[in-house]
């Protein structure tokens, strides 16, 4: 997959320039983990 | 009847143009349509998706109102309101949006995190830190759809209101013409009575309405002379009287200018004057 070029000025971050696929498993991962857990947590605890 | 059928028919196919022509107009005003970029809100899964991680805390919160902790509930609406302001902010989507409403997204996890979940704080933080790092990478290519920063303005610019600006260039134009035309040394006098009227009206803008129709007419007549005789027109034996008239009229109007000013300040100084001897001083 081509890796999309970050726009000018735009988002400098580590895998900013990564494949859009790459980009969107490893977002929904790290919110599943940083957000819904603790969320769940909050909810059973 | 026959005449009820026929005004229904007649009614409905007005309806369906009507309707046509809508639809028509609808497609016209879409900016695809008119070839130019998507601009505005950006409703992308991606941004809409984000509170959505949250729906455990919406039953938490029902949960804590029950058992009475107010720090827990403080926490589980922290992170609900947050989440929902940081989707709205980056759906706006201008400029800077969507960094915006990743940090206030990364506010809302770690606050949920410490507060709903108890998580011990650091954690709490470097969860916060997570989930802000997760929005960017979702959300990312979306910036493509913020507007370009302004263009800086250039400081070189003139101001744009100077009513003298125009004027000045066309005499500095006459000036730099005038040496190798015929008449050249009326020329020049005229352009520099001229110039003198122009260094006058600067320093009294208010006078400039007096002098509107002297730099509409004559500037721009002198002007037009020059372009004339720089394009090889022959000077008709008018042009000498007209030049002279032309200085001595500049002339004139300075000395109006200065005479007007000398009895504005006559005026005042007897207005003072007078005021000073009613005070006794």
């Amino acid at each position: 997959m081509r890796p999309t070029p970050p726009p000018a000025g735009g988002p400098s971050f580590p895998l900013a320039s990564a494949p859009v696929a790459v980009r969107v498993v490893l977002g929904l991962g790290l919110l599943a983990l940083c957000a819904w857990l603790p969320a769940f947590v909050a909810l059973f605890r | 009847m026959a005449g009820w059928e026929e005004a229904r028919r007649a009614w409905k196919e007005q309806k369906r143009a009507w309707k046509d022509q809508r639809r028509e107009e609808r497609r016209e005003n879409r900016p695809e349509e008119r070839g130019e970029e998507r601009r505005g809100p950006v409703f992308g899964w991606r941004v809409w998706l984000l509170p959505l991680f949250f729906w455990p805390l919406a039953l938490d919160v029902v949960i804590e109102l029950f058992r009475g902790n107010p720090a827990r509930l403080a926490g589980g609406v922290l992170g609900l309101v947050l989440a929902w302001m940081a989707a709205a902010r980056m759906a706006r989507g201008q400029r800077g949006d969507l960094k915006a409403g990743a940090v206030l997204f990364g506010v809302a996890a770690g606050l949920a995190a410490g507060l709903a979940a108890k998580v011990f704080p650091p954690f709490a933080v470097a969860l916060g830190f997570g989930a802000y790092f997760g929005v960017r990478l979702l959300t990312a290519d979306l910036a493509r759809h913020e507007p370009p920063p302004e263009p800086a303005p250039s400081p070189a610019a003139p101001p744009a209101n100077d009513p003298l600006a125009g004027p000045r260039a066309q005499l500095s134009r006459v000036l730099a013409a005038a040496p190798h035309l015929p008449h050249a040394a009326l020329l020049i006098e005229a352009a520099g009575a001229m110039q003198g009227v122009i260094d006058d009206l600067a320093l009294r803008p208010a006078r400039l309405s007096e002098a509107r129709r002297f730099l509409a007419v004559q500037v721009d007549g002198l002007a037009r002379i020059v372009e004339r005789l720089e394009a090889g027109a022959t000077p008709p034996e008018t042009l000498p009287p007209l030049l002279a008239e032309l200085a001595a009229a500049a002339r004139r109007l300075r000395a109006q200018l200065r005479e007007a000013e000398s009895e504005a300040l006559d005026i005042q100084v007897k207005v003072l004057s007078d005021r000073l001897r009613q005070e006794g001083l």
